[in-house]
């Protein structure tokens, strides 16, 4: 370590400064640039290109704009699937913002157990994370769980449980309406108690971090406890809104059974068409960034930035 | 005074969510409801793992294990003595392979969120977003241009090309940088004044008060490299990951059913352990970060 008198000789604190900010950032960029921007900039160059292999490797035919017009004019499903994921998206992330909010707020008072029910909300993150990351090879552990039940013909303890229900709520003859109802609602809880982990913990830091003396203030003054939820709790636990919102618009658009990736997936391993293939994940991740757009200048509005 | 600071906070968090009897009553519904839901896969894995075969395959399928059993355990043993790997191999490297990665992917992650959040200097806006921005990018179109690095590199079928990429994560920066926010400047600026270089402030300041936010990143990256497969990357049998053996296992086909089971069981428990290990500090130091205002 170099003496302060000898450094400020040297070079100004700010220089100083930038030059460790880039040493702390070094090792992130670079593991960007070379296993996530060059192989994204590549599928950029594929998706304009026919991709055919070779004996010597692969060879490229340049196609223009090709790849896009077939998927935007001729396919028939990519715009559906996109819409119809787009519409899946915004029912989601309602109900899992909403939801984990709720939880958070839930978890963040403290009572007997808190820990045990944290681990238990964690859980599918456990779980389900992995299937996610495992690109790859897709769906793991509800294959394993299928070949578990192969023979009951079922493949996932939700729809186990769904059939179970379905008899129950027949015998009960409550109208199909109501049935149905409950039925799909059921099934879904599990999908959006998988997609709030990560937005609780988000949320229950947000909770976490506002100032007591705030809320000391607002008692003081008489307010009540729906008055300090909404005029204290809520504004101030704001910013993380965007944040869990975000992150469940990335997370609904990018899973693995989203539609639309697994349908990029089908072309690039299947059909083997790369090409079309990298055509559709840059168009869609335009798609996605213009969505994320939209909705980030929607909500900033209402978001209140304590200083 | 610190202790002081925690006994008023403590005092004031009870007060705003404090509830009736009714209102606690409630709650406990609605987690113990959530609770169930999130638990069930899990009791279900783990009763299929100790399942005879006649329950396995029982129709309707039934839920609980009636009579447990540890065939499937030891006929998973029987059969991994005979392949030329020993189990025990995949086992390690697949530990192996997860402890670097997630070690790699904590330290380059915070170090760069902390750099991003509490120094701001040129480009470092730029180089933020433009890391998020890869968040949106579908893994599945990269793989050949991934393939083609790693064999420019010459890391194909060595550890190399499974561990390395896995350090530096979009998920991992964003994260960290969010909970960087915790920390007060002030904090390090007493610590700079005091004379410690960035280094140190990282080490011995930043990192135990984000302490929650590492060991939260802990369990998404653990999960995640635990279940690598090595997929194209990886082509001796020795170096081959527990999933991979364990696709091997499950296309036996229907007549494997139970060993499969129970290697889904082997291959859960490790980062389960590695959750509960670590969730019980998780959040619980996040507002308490030594500073009174």
């Amino acid at each position: 370590m170099a003496s302060p008198k000898k450094s400020r000789r040297s070079r100004s604190l700010e220089v100083k400064q930038r030059r460790m900010g880039y040493v702390f950032v070094a090792p992130l960029i670079v593991g960007m640039l070379v296993f996530v921007a060059f192989p994204v900039i590549q599928s950029l160059i594929f998706s304009f290109s026919k991709l055919s292999v070779v004996a010597s490797g692969y060879k490229l035919d340049f196609l223009g704009m090709e790849n896009y017009r077939y998927i935007f004019a001729v396919d028939p499903e990519f715009r559906n699937t996109v819409l119809s994921s787009i519409g899946n998206m915004l029912i989601n992330v309602v109900v899992v913002v909403l939801f984990s909010f709720f939880l958070a707020s839930l978890l963040n008072q403290k009572f007997r157990g808190r820990s045990i029910v944290r681990a238990i909300l964690f859980l599918p993150v456990i779980i389900a994370s992995g299937v996610v990351e495992s690109v790859d090879k897709g769906d793991q552990f509800s294959s394993l769980l299928s070949a578990g039940t192969q023979a009951g013909g079922s493949s996932a303890v939700g729809e186990q449980l769904s059939e179970k229900l379905i008899e129950y709520l027949q015998q009960l003859n409550i109208g199909p309406q109501i049935t149905d109802f409950v039925i799909d609602t059921v099934s879904r809880v599990y999908d959006i108690t998988v997609m709030s982990a990560v937005p609780i913990i988000i949320f229950l830091a947000g909770l976490q971090s506002v100032s007591p003396s705030l809320f000391e203030a607002s008692y003081m003054e008489g307010a009540t406890k729906w008055e300090v939820f909404w005029k204290i709790s809520l504004p101030m636990v704001s910013p993380l809104i965007l944040v869990a919102v975000i992150y469940c618009i990335i997370d609904s658009f990018t899973n693995v059974s989203n539609p639309v990736i697994s349908r990029i997936h089908s072309l690039a391993y299947d059909s083997l068409n790369f090409g079309q293939s990298s055509a559709m994940a840059w168009s869609y991740m335009l798609i996605i960034l213009a969505v994320l757009g939209i909705v980030y200048k929607l909500i900033s509005r209402y978001i209140f930035y304590h200083e | 005074m610190a202790a002081k600071a925690v006994s008023l906070k403590s005092r004031l968090k009870r007060r705003p969510y404090g509830r009736s009897r009714v209102g606690n009553l409630l709650n406990f519904l609605v987690l113990a409801g959530v609770g169930v839901v999130m638990a069930l896969p899990m009791v279900y894995a783990v009763s299929s793992a100790f399942k005879p075969l006649d329950e396995l395959f029982l129709f309707p399928p039934r839920f609980l294990v009636r009579q447990p059993t540890w065939d499937n355990f030891s006929d998973l043993f029987r059969l991994m003595s005979f392949s030329w790997v020993p189990f025990t191999r995949y086992m390690f490297n697949t530990l192996l392979l997860a402890v670097l990665a997630t070690a790699g992917n904590v330290v380059v992650c915070s170090m760069a969120a902390y750099m991003l959040e509490k120094r701001k200097f040129p480009g470092s806006g730029l180089m933020y977003h433009s890391v998020v921005l890869a968040l949106m990018f579908s893994g599945a179109v990269t793989a050949i241009p991934n393939y083609l690095i790693m064999a420019e590199i010459g890391w194909i079928d060595t550890y190399f090309a499974l561990i390395v990429p896995a350090f530096a994560t979009p998920i991992g920066l964003f994260l960290m940088k969010q909970f960087m926010g915790v920390v007060h400047d002030s904090l390090i600026e007493s610590a700079k004044l005091d004379g410690a270089n960035e280094w140190q402030i990282f080490w011995r300041i930043v990192m135990p008060i984000v302490r929650p936010a590492w060991q939260t990143l802990i369990i998404f990256s653990f999960q995640s490299t635990w279940n690598m497969t090595g997929g194209t990357f990886i082509f001796s049998e020795e170096l081959k990951t527990l999933p991979s053996a364990l696709n091997q296992v499950l296309q036996g086909g229907i007549a494997r059913t139970g060993v499969s089971c129970a290697v889904a069981l082997l291959i859960m428990i490790i980062p389960i352990a590695v959750f509960i290990a670590s969730e019980s500090q998780v959040l619980e130091t996040m507002g308490s970060s030594g500073i009174k205002e």
